[in-house]
Formats: C-alpha cells, sequence, structure tokens
C-alpha cells in the first residue's frame, strides 16, 4: 500500500502494518486509521513512526519499553491487553518524545500502544502501574526509579 | 495545598461560577480510596494520567523523528541489534 507520510514523502508500506485503533490515542479521538513504520536497516527495532492513514500531517515517534525496562511487558499483566481482544500475538511500544537535544528523549511508560499482530487493531491505554508519562530514557536504570517511587 | 481530611460516605463540595462539584469517599481499601463525583455535564472530570497523556501526545507529534538523532541515541544506549 501506498503511505502519505509527514517525514519521508509518499512510501510503499505492506498491508500488514496499518492499524484500526479501537481505542483511540487520548487527544487525538477523531483519528483511529495508522500506520507503524520501521526502518530496520538504518535504525533497528527499537524505533517507529505512527502516521496517521487520514491526516498526513499527523505522525507519533515511538520506541520499544525494552529500551529502559526488559520485563515491561510481562509486569503490565494481561488486563490491558483486554482493550485490543487479548490475542497471542501483540506488539507493545510507547510513545517518544524527542527534542532537538537527542539526550532529553522521554517516553511515556504509562500509557503504551498496543497492537494486536492478528486483527490489526490497536489503542493507548493507561496502566494501573506506577510509571511515569515522561521518563527520560538517557539516564540511570529505570527499574530503580519506579521501585523507589513504589515504596513513598 | 489544603488538605480535609474525610470518612467513608463523607463529601467535600467545591462551589463556583461553574456550578456546584461534590465528590464523595465512596470507598476505602487496601492503600486506594474510590471517590464519587457529581458535576455539570460541561466540566470534564479526569483522571490526572489522562491529562498527562493527552499533554505528552500534543507534544509527541510536534516532534520530527530525525533518524540520525534516533541512530545516536541507539548507540548511546548500547543496544545489540537484534
Amino acid at each position: 500500500m501506498q503511505i502519505k507520510t509527514r517525514d519521508f514523502g509518499i512510501i510503499e508500506a505492506p498491508e500488514d502494518c496499518a492499524y484500526t485503533f479501537v481505542q483511540p490515542i487520548f487527544g487525538f479521538e477523531e483519528y483511529t486509521r495508522y500506520a507503524v513504520i520501521m526502518d530496520r536497516e538504518e535504525i533497528g527495532n527499537h524505533f517507529a513512526w505512527l502516521q496517521s492513514l487520514e491526516e498526513p500531517t499527523l505522525c507519533f515517534l515511538m520506541a520499544k519499553p525494552e529500551l529502559v525496562m526488559e520485563d515491561y511487558v510481562s509486569s503490565m499483566g494481561t488486563e490491558p491487553l483486554k482493550a485490543i481482544g487479548s490475542p497471542n500475538k501483540f506488539d507493545v511500544w510507547v510513545m517518544m518524545v524527542l527534542p532537538e537535544e537527542y539526550n532529553d528523549a522521554t517516553i511515556n511508560l504509562k500509557s503504551p500502544i498496543l497492537l494486536n499482530l492478528e486483527s490489526q487493531s490497536a489503542a493507548q491505554v493507561i496502566l494501573e502501574n506506577d510509571y511515569p508519562v515522561r521518563y527520560k530514557i538517557a539516564k540511570s536504570d529505570v527499574q530503580d526509579t519506579i521501585e523507589e517511587g513504589k515504596e513513598q | 495545598m489544603l488538605v480535609l481530611s474525610r470518612h467513608k460516605d463523607e463529601t467535600i463540595v467545591l462551589t463556583g461560577e461553574f456550578g456546584k462539584i461534590e465528590i464523595m469517599v465512596t470507598d476505602i481499601a487496601g492503600g486506594q480510596v474510590r471517590l464519587g463525583i457529581n458535576a455539570p455535564k460541561e466540566v470534564k472530570v479526569m483522571r490526572s494520567e489522562l491529562v498527562d497523556t493527552i499533554d505528552n501526545n500534543q507534544i509527541a507529534r510536534q516532534m520530527h523523528g530525525n533518524k540520525s538523532a534516533l541512530k545516536n541515541l541507539e548507540q548511546m544506549l548500547h543496544i545489540n541489534q537484534d
């Protein structure tokens, strides 16, 4: 399929990169169709673009939560996955804010993007876990920070 | 910050130009408090993490994912390409 992107012009992408948000991205409720675009050769598997298929200027950058927390997916439990129909095959991303100074990049560990790889549905959910909305990724171990936060 | 003590089933009331908002403590268990809220329908009631996520999403959409920055970031984090 052809996709009109914000950052790369018109590109050719496989059909299975398209998702329908059954629970939309918070604050962007009017848009439900997105493509997940990756560039494995150049930047690897840990970053992706979430490009709206309805509004070319609407695009987000996503990162893999495992970048900072290896057991992120298992620690969130199965409850959040109900939003996308509790599939066996799914993918979890987090929204990234990448300023000019990339050292200051943050990810939203509180509200991941869940992708159902079987039905191509998707959702942004808010976890019960005590995780930050703005976690600076180029910093110490997230596990320590989160556990310290819990003790208070 | 104003701090008030309330028992279960007790309420606090906020009044102003928006009318009257009533917040009741409906249950307290295991370090968690359940609140019931009565407010005029023009008043939006949201959990703070949802407000934070909306704000963060608004900022995120303004960021163009510059590939060289992403590459630098990945190198800096010493990620194994799998």
